[in-house]
């Protein structure tokens, strides 16, 4: 089999093998390649997950450094809260994050998704991750508040930042937890 | 900018009507040390009420007045009551403001009505701490 003959015949397979795979992967139409819809990621998805990384990270800050738990715990409990309240306000948002994450509880346990998301389901990528915290733990009492104190005031400017660029209750809502939250950063500064 | 803006404006003003009248007994009651503290609140609530009432007029609107007097949420005989009554104060005003944000749509509003909320929040987790009150930091401040 001569070159030329070798890559015509190459390329009628894969052309063959393109279009079959073509045919099973759109059979209403084998004209049209099919494309996964682009994801739509909610505006206050990625401040939701960053909400959970925070509680994660002062649960983690406490399970390290028991001394800690009288001064965060009511700060842990009130973010806690302001993410439910947010939860409960944006659906659209929490259904994303549900979907894609496990959802941490103030107390450290961890609570599945009743049902798994399906690889294809159009959560954004970082929501497939349960939340996490700093990759190595804090080395003392000090650091784990210091890095604490640095998230919580990154916290305090999303709400915020996102509470400018909503209007009516929601951004009331957005408004009143980023006014709680910086004054979580005071406390721990 | 619509009255719904002015309506959440006019409610943040008169909230700092009635800060400023109760900090007025919250003075009275407190020690003289403690009282330059007050005073420099009674200063920043001032300037607010007058940017308030211009933010107001350049709207088209009237400033809201303010009352003769303000009925206390309860005694203030001493300087517990005196803290305990100006945490009050500031989850009032905080009250006001997030009100105001929540009407408003024009980002001047917006962003005038969210700084204050947040400086009120701040100022009623300072008086917790003096008063004692858990928990220090308030939840759901304005709401």
């Amino acid at each position: 089999m001569s070159r030329r003959s070798l890559l015509l015949t190459g390329a009628t397979v894969m052309g063959t093998v393109g279009l079959s795979i073509g045919l099973s992967g759109c059979e209403a139409d084998p004209v049209q390649p099919t494309q996964p819809p682009e994801p739509v990621i909610e505006p206050l998805t990625p401040l939701l997950l960053s909400q959970r990384e925070l509680i994660a990270q002062y649960q983690e800050a406490v399970t390290a450094f028991p001394e800690l738990a009288v001064t965060l715990s009511p700060l842990q409990t009130q973010s806690a809260a302001h993410t439910d309240a947010l939860l409960a306000a944006a659906p659209a948002a929490a259904a994303q994050v549900a979907a894609g994450g496990v959802a941490q509880s103030p107390s450290g346990s961890s609570t599945q998704p009743s049902a798994p998301a399906p690889p294809s389901a159009s959560a954004p990528p970082s929501a497939s991750a349960p939340p996490t915290a700093s990759p190595l733990p804090p080395a003392d009492a000090v650091t784990a508040v210091l890095e604490l104190a640095q998230a919580v005031g990154t916290a305090a400017g999303s709400l915020r930042a996102a509470a400018l660029q909503t209007e009516g209750d929601l951004a009331a809502l957005l408004g009143s937890c980023s006014a709680s939250t910086a004054c979580h950063a005071r406390l721990l500064t | 900018m619509t009255a719904s803006e002015v309506e959440g404006l006019q409610a943040a003003l008169r909230a700092e009507h009635t800060a400023i009248w109760g900090y007025g007994i919250v003075g009275a009651s407190l020690s003289p040390e403690a009282r330059q503290s007050v005073r420099d609140l009674d200063v920043a609530h001032r300037a607010a009420r007058d940017d308030l009432a211009d933010l107001i007029r350049s709207r088209g609107a009237d400033p809201d007045p303010t009352e003769a007097s303000y009925e206390l949420p309860f005694p203030v005989v001493d300087a517990t009551g005196a803290t305990q009554l100006a945490a009050v104060l500031e989850s009032g005003v905080a009250r006001g403001y997030a009100f105001s944000l929540s009407r408003a749509d024009t980002q001047q509003a917006k962003e005038f009505s969210l700084t204050a909320l947040t400086d009120a929040a701040l100022r009623q987790t300072t008086w917790h701490q003096v008063a004692g009150i858990a928990p220090v930091t308030p939840e759901f401040p304005g709401l």
